[in-house]
Parts: structure tokens; C-alpha cells; sequence
């Protein structure tokens, strides 16, 4: 890190940003004399530019220096004298008149001077320019080369100059002002984050910096404003260190530590400081900064792979473009006789504030990003959710009724089994007890009593038309034996009826109850075969076969042909009934659903 | 009209009804029965049968509890729906007993929710109380013997509530085999012990075996009929 460090350094050394040069059409004055009095008796040859020696003093002092200038080519052309770089205060006069009184309230170090010379000033042979320059010893006075021409030639090269300097550090101030304000308003909503309190307080800091670069405001003494100037360097970089750490998601790091306690040990010492020991004061202060600042580069470069490339690409060349400007700046400083003229300082805060910001701003875009996504993410876990829950809770719905249904069937069966049921074998066990002999009675309690087991079978054959058929076995098999009937059963398939349920049982059974009693009663029978398939249910005997007129519409012979084939109507089923040599069958056929017994989930697993 | 009361299941039984008469012989017999006429009649038939006589009448549940403790009866014949409660607290505590004493369903119809429910709670099996009385006492006669009656619809039932039993969590006794589903089907389907013995190449005794083992498989996963109930209804 010191050695990119210094190599960019080195390249600002070489690209000489701000070199005095020739101006075309003006005179540039590199040689005149140091008057050692003040009437400038006796004179000293001196070269601009010129550097005093810095000594251990505070006190302010002057020298004064004599230039012989030409007359101006055209005399009615304004003239102007233009000093691009003295430190730190300055006074011309020109052939005996002062064009610009000594102002030692502002220290003028960074602010060039362009001073109207009038041309009936000078006179047609020679003119003496005098120029007092003061400052303090311990910093060293200077003065560079002197130019004078016409004042418009002269502009361009002092606006060029100011506003690169002085005018730069003023606006980058009013700029630094708004954002550290704005990131301190930040923190105060936004507490939690600590980042926004340490770059409003750098901001702060470099505010300092730039009213020192751009206005030299020299107010509380000389070694409050020298003192507070380079602490407030020193606190910038600690300031942004902690920032970058901060986002870096690093603890507190010792390098930090160590530099707040030589801080604030500097802050405790300066009050004993003597004033002219002052810039070793700051000398020392400067170094700590400098080294605290490699470390932080260094640390940084560490962590590197904890922000993105582009991100680190662009902090990584602005802290190290900012330790490079400390370090040119001190080279400017503490050299005895510097050979660059412009100061480059005040370009680190702006430049650090930039690189802060776009760091604030990547993230909050990021941030916005994120929640974007995380919104969409949202809207589409809701949507679902909602759907999941809609579709639940009409099942839950669905359930419920299936439920209270369910629960209102078995009343009802619960009902009729105990009550009507009750009430039927309590008859005819009453007939049996007191030795009631009546058959018809007897009979028509059976049938009834039959009938109800058909009718509750049908209301609980979980939409089985086999386990009801079985059913209807069990119940009508003592009744085929007293007739000396039997069955041949022969059950392949649960049928697929179109419309399951009770209601389709309850037809299916009536006719199946209906069949049976015809072979009963007209067949002759030996043997009812009862047959299902997936879509036929057969009922046949080995009668004598039923007469052809019954078979025609319209029957009224007792059979219940029409009712049979109304309920298979009721039911989707086509109603066949047929005779032939081996007797009667009656035949339900249901149309293909196309699938194989999927009303009958517990039979067919 | 009960299946066991036919066939040679319940013949091949009688060596052990007579090895057991031999050994405890009359066995007493408790009715627990509110209609009057329904338990003169199973009275009549209990008092007519050989081989078991009878201990007692009880017309509520209270009654029938007590008389049970009192009597230690043999067998308890218990109608479910009873004037102070449900027959199926009896039915549990026969199955609680210390003494040997099963506990027979009386049921009009063998209707197949309220028997499973009693077979769940202990009970051996039911009785018909509108058949013959002969009938009646041969159903009697069979389940004491250890055959156990079954329609069509119970067998519909056992097959909705015992193939819960294939999940991992119920236990693995309540399981039911290739053979015993094949023979619950073939039931549901009307189809009589001695035709799916024919259809199986078995006796017609082991098929009884077999549903004699399904009705313990009921008992094992007697906390079931939740689950199976859900099941009907298409929450599962």
C-alpha cells in the first residue's frame, strides 16, 4: 500500500498540476531584489521563487521585494499585475502608489491575486513594483514568479487558477455542508446504523478542512486554526475508516483505537505547545494520519471480496487516490523549497464524500432491488396462499356438509332402526308370545320389516352397488329358501353408476327386490342368478320365462315393469327385460364412463 | 340369516362347544334389553336352548351394570340403545372383566356401524333379535363357539377401517393380510363363506378363521374408526 501510495503520489509530482508558465503578451518577472529596509536600502539579487527559511517562530513577519518593470506596450490598455502563488500575505505598490494594502485578517496561501494597475501609473522609462509578502516564520513565506501585462490577458490565467483553487474548496464546502447535514439527519431516524453519523461527522470535518482552503479564516489565534485544521484531517480519516469498516461488517478495528488515543493525547498537548513549534506539532499529527491511513487501505484490500468488484474497484481507487493528495500535500508542505506551487488537499474531501455517497446510493438501490423482489416474492406467496387457503377451506366447507349429512343419514337410520324397526320385531314378537296364528299379519310384518332393511341398506352402502346387492342377498335368502329357490351369484365388478348414491341405490334395489318376488311369484324357478359387471347388472331365472304380452309397453299385469324401468331410467341405466328357452332376464346396462370402479374406493384397493 | 350359523364352520365347532360344555356346564346368560316383548322372546329362546341358561333381565343400562357385577354371567346379550345410555358401556365392561364373559350385540338388522362400534368396544359378535328363535339360539350357540358373524356391509366397513391399518403408525397386528382382503371383498360382495372357500380352494372353516382374525385385528385398532371415519368423508 506505501508503495502504490507513493507511485501515485509521484505521478501527481510529475503531471505538475498548476505549473506557472509563460503567458503570451505578458511579463513574467523571475528575478528583482529583497530590500532589507523598508526604503529598500541596501538590496539583496534574489530568483523567484523565492522561500524564506522555516524556523521555529509564530510571529508574523515581512520581506519585502523590489521588481523593475518595462512600460506597458499600449498605454491605454488596462494593466494588471497578477501573483499566482505567495504565502501568506501580500502588499503591492507601484512606482510610490499602493495598488493593494497588506491583509493579514485572511491568509491568502492558496488564493492568487490579479490587481489592477492602471496605465497612467507607469512611467514611459522605468517602474519599480514593490511587494511586501508577510507570514509566519515556522510555516516559510513564499513567492513565486510575478506576472504583469494587460489585465485581460492576465484573467483568463488567475480565473483558471482561483477557481481550481480557492473557488473549488468553496463550493465543495457549501457541498459537504448540505450532505453532512442530510447524513446526519439520516442517522437521527436511522440510529441503528451508525455508518450515517460517521459520514456526517467526516463531513464535518472536512468542512474545517475547506474553509481553511478556501476563505483562510484565521480567527481564534494562529494555533487554534493551525490546530484545529490538521485534527480535523486527522478525525476525517478516522471517520471514514470506520465507515468503511462499518460496511465491511468488521469489528472495531485496533488501528482505529490506536488513533483516537494519539488524537486525543494531540488535542491534551497542544495547549502547552509554544506557537512556534507548532507545525511539528502538526508535523507529527500529519504522519499519524498518513500511516492510519495506509492501514486502513490495507485492511480494506483484506476484505476485499466482502463488497462487490465494482464497488471495490471504485473505494479502493479513491482511498488510495486520497492517501496519494495527503502525501503530495505534505510533500508540498514540509519541503524547504517546493518545486509545485498548486495544492491538490481540498480535492480528498469532495473526492471521499463521492465515493461515501455512491456507496450509500448502490446499497439503498440494492436495497430497493431487494425489496422489490422480495415484494414480488410476497405477492406471489399471498396469491398462493390465498388460493391454498380458498381452495382448504372449500374443502373444509365441502367436508362439513358431508358431515352434517352424513350425521343427519345416520340419525335418520338411527331412527327408523330403533323405531319402525323396534316397533316391527316388538309385533311380532308380541304375535309370537301370545300365540297370534295370522300368517297375512305375519307376512305383511316381514315384508315391512324388509323393506326397512332395504330401504336403510340403500341409505348406508357407501355408494357400493355390490355390498347392497349382498345385502339384499342376506336379507332376501331365508325367503328364496322357503320357496326352495336358490342364487347363483355371480358379482365381477362394482358397476359405475352415473349418479352414486342412495338414491340410485335405493332404485336399484327396489328393482332387484322387484325381480326376485316376480321369479317368486310367476317363474317356476329353480335358481335366480343374480350377474354385475362394470356396466351390467343381470337378474335371470331357469323359469318358465315371462309371456310376451307383459313384454309390451304399457304393462299392467302386476309385474312392475314400468316402475322397474323408470327407476333404471332415474338411475342412467338402460332397462332390457328378455325371455328365452332357459327363462327371464332383466338387464341394466349403464353407459361407459370410461373408467373402471372409481366410485368404489374401499372394495377395488 | 347369520353366516356363521351355516355351513360346516358350525359343525366343526360342536367338538369344541361339547369339550367346553363338558367343563362348565350350564353357561349363564344376562339380557339387557328394554322391549318387553324383544326380551320375553330372548328369554324364551335362552330358556328353550341347551346349553346355556339364564342368569337375569335387565331392561336400562344401570340395571344391566349391576346385574352384571352381581351375576357373572357366562355371556351378556345387550341391545346398544338402551333408555339411560349406550349398551357399548356395558360391552366394556365385560371386556374389563376378571371372569370369562363375552358380551353379544342385539341388533335388528346387524347394522354395521353400531356392531363394528361394539366389536371395537369387546363385543364377540351380535345376534338377530327379529329370526326365528331357533336361529336365535344357533347365533348364540355360534359365537359362543368362537365363529363370528359378518354381512356384506361390516365386512365393507372392516375393509374402510382396516386399511387405514397400512400406514406406518398403526400398529403392525392390525394389518391386514392378502388372504384376509381378498375374503373381506369377496364378502362385500354378497358372496357366502362356503362359495369363497370354493373360490379360494380352503375350507369353509378357515375362511371363518380368517374373519374371526380380522374381528381381533378391529379390536387392535380399535381407536381407528376416527381415522376411518375421516377417511370416508375424504379428509385423508
Amino acid at each position: 500500500m506505501i508503495v502504490l501510495t507513493a507511485a501515485l503520489s509521484t505521478v501527481f509530482l510529475i503531471a505538475n498540476f498548476g505549473q506557472i508558465v509563460p503567458i503570451p503578451g505578458a511579463v513574467k518577472l523571475t528575478s528583482g531584489l529583497i530590500c532589507e529596509e523598508a526604503d529598500c536600502e541596501p538590496t539583496t539579487q534574489m530568483d523567484l521563487p523565492y522561500f524564506t527559511q522555516k524556523v521555529a517562530a509564530a510571529d508574523l513577519r515581512t520581506t519585502r521585494f523590489r521588481f523593475f518593470l518595462p512600460s506597458p506596450e499600449d498605454p491605454s490598455v488596462m494593466q494588471a499585475v497578477y501573483v499566482p502563488k505567495f504565502a501568506d500575505h501580500i502588499a503591492v505598490t507601484l512606482n510610490g502608489t499602493e495598488l493593494r494594502s497588506l491583509d493579514t485578517t485572511r491568509r491568502q496561501w492558496l488564493e492568487p491575486q490579479l490587481i489592477n494597475a492602471p496605465a497612467a501609473l507607469f512611467n514611459a522609462t522605468e517602474n519599480i513594483l514593490d511587494i511586501v509578502i508577510a507570514g509566519r516564520p515556522s510555516e516559510g513565506l513564499e513567492l513565486y514568479p510575478i506576472f504583469v501585462g494587460p489585465r485581460t490577458v492576465l484573467h483568463s490565467a488567475y480565473i483558471w487558477r482561483f477557481g481550481s483553487g480557492p473557488a473549488f474548496a468553496r463550493i465543495n464546502l457549501a457541498f459537504m455542508l448540505i450532505l453532512g447535514i442530510t447524513y446526519l439527519l439520516v442517522w437521527w431516524n436511522r440510529r441503528e446504523d451508525s455508518r450515517y453519523l460517521w459520514l456526517g461527522l467526516s463531513c464535518a470535518c472536512g468542512c474545517i478542512v475547506l474553509l481553511q482552503f478556501g476563505y483562510g479564516i484565521l480567527s481564534g489565534g494562529y494555533k487554534f486554526w493551525l490546530g484545529t485544521t490538521h485534527l480535523a484531517v486527522a478525525f476525517y480519516t478516522l471517520f471514514v475508516m470506520k465507515f468503511i469498516r462499518i460496511h465491511l461488517r468488521l469489528d472495531e478495528l485496533r488501528i482505529e483505537r490506536i488513533l483516537l488515543l494519539i488524537l486525543l493525547c494531540a488535542l491534551l498537548i497542544v495547549g502547552f505547545v509554544p506557537d512556534g513549534d507548532m507545525q511539528f506539532w502538526a508535523f507529527l499529527v500529519n504522519t499519524v494520519t498518513a500511516v492510519a491511513a495506509v492501514a486502513g487501505l490495507t485492511v480494506f484490500w483484506m476484505y476485499r471480496t466482502r463488497v462487490d468488484l465494482f464497488d471495490f474497484f471504485v473505494i479502493f481507487s479513491c482511498l488510495l487516490t486520497a492517501n496519494a493528495l495527503g502525501t503530495y500535500e505534505m510533500i508540498l508542505v514540509y519541503s524547504p523549497q517546493p518545486e509545485r506551487s498548486f495544492h491538490l488537499f481540498h480535492f480528498v474531501p469532495v473526492c471521499m464524500s463521492l465515493v461515501c455517497l455512491w456507496v450509500i446510493v448502490t446499497q439503498l438501490v440494492r436495497s430497493l432491488r431487494r425489496y422489490e423482489t422480495l415484494t414480488e416474492t410476497l405477492s406471489d406467496t399471498i396469491a398462493l396462499k390465498t388460493h391454498q387457503l380458498e381452495k382448504s377451506f372449500n374443502r373444509l366447507a365441502k367436508v362439513e356438509r358431508r358431515e352434517a349429512v352424513d350425521r343427519e343419514r345416520n340419525r335418520i337410520m338411527l331412527d327408523l332402526h330403533d323405531g319402525i324397526g323396534g316397533q316391527l320385531v316388538s309385533t311380532l314378537a308380541y304375535m309370537e308370545s301370545t300365540g297370534n296364528k295370522d300368517e297375512t299379519l305375519k307376512d305383511a310384518l316381514e315384508a315391512a320389516l324388509r323393506d326397512l332393511a332395504l330401504v336403510l341398506d340403500s341409505l348406508d352402502s357407501h355408494d357400493s352397488l355390490t355390498t347392497l346387492l349382498g345385502m339384499l342377498r342376506t336379507r332376501l335368502e331365508p325367503l328364496l329358501a322357503e320357496h326352495g329357490l336358490r342364487f347363483s351369484w355371480q358379482i365381477l365388478d362394482d358397476p359405475i353408476v352415473p349418479q352414486a348414491g342412495p338414491s340410485s341405490n335405493l332404485h336399484l334395489a327396489r328393482i332387484v327386490q322387484e325381480a326376485i318376488t316376480n321369479v317368486i311369484k310367476h317363474a317356476k324357478a329353480s335358481t335366480i342368478t343374480v350377474y354385475t359387471d362394470a356396466r351390467t347388472i343381470m337378474i335371470s331365472d331357469d323359469g318358465v320365462g315371462i309371456d310376451d304380452a307383459n313384454l309390451m309397453p304399457g304393462d299392467c299385469t302386476g309385474h312392475g315393469l314400468a316402475g322397474m324401468r323408470q327407476r333404471a331410467e332415474s338411475m342412467g341405466a338402460d332397462f332390457d327385460v328378455r325371455r328365452s328357452d332357459k327363462g327371464t332376464s332383466v338387464c341394466l346396462t349403464f353407459a361407459d364412463q370410461g373408467a373402471t370402479s372409481m366410485n368404489d374406493p374401499a372394495v377395488n384397493t | 340369516m347369520c353366516e356363521s350359523t351355516h355351513g360346516c364352520h358350525f359343525f366343526n365347532n360342536r367338538i369344541s362347544l361339547l369339550y367346553r360344555m363338558s367343563k362348565q356346564l350350564p353357561q349363564s346368560v344376562l339380557i339387557v334389553e328394554d322391549r318387553p316383548d324383544i326380551a320375553r322372546r330372548l328369554q324364551t329362546v335362552v330358556e328353550s336352548t341347551s346349553g346355556i341358561t339364564l342368569a337375569g333381565m335387565a331392561s336400562t343400562l344401570s340395571q344391566g351394570i349391576e346385574a352384571f357385577y352381581h351375576l357373572k354371567p357366562r355371556l351378556v346379550l345387550v341391545d346398544i340403545g338402551l333408555p339411560d345410555g349406550s349398551g357399548v358401556d356395558l360391552i366394556k365392561a365385560v371386556a374389563s372383566a376378571e371372569w370369562e364373559v363375552d358380551a353379544l350385540v342385539i341388533s335388528i338388522f346387524g347394522d354395521e356401524s353400531r356392531v363394528i362400534e361394539a366389536i371395537q368396544a369387546g363385543a364377540k359378535g351380535y345376534v338377530l333379535k327379529g329370526q326365528e328363535m331357533d336361529k336365535v339360539g344357533e347365533d348364540i350357540m355360534s359365537v359362543l363357539e368362537g365363529g363370528s358373524p359378518i354381512s356384506p356391509s361390516i365386512a365393507r366397513h372392516l375393509l374402510a377401517v382396516l386399511k387405514e391399518a397400512n400406514v406406518p403408525s398403526m400398529p403392525k397386528e392390525s394389518v391386514l393380510t392378502q388372504r384376509e382382503t381378498e375374503i373381506l371383498k369377496a364378502v362385500s360382495r354378497g358372496y357366502k363363506r362356503r362359495e369363497i372357500a370354493d373360490q379360494l380352494g380352503i375350507s369353509a372353516g378357515t375362511v371363518g378363521n380368517h374373519i374371526t382374525n380380522i374381528y381381533r385385528k378391529l379390536e387392535v385398532s380399535s381407536n381407528m374408526e376416527a381415522v376411518a371415519h375421516a377417511s370416508r368423508l375424504g379428509v385423508l
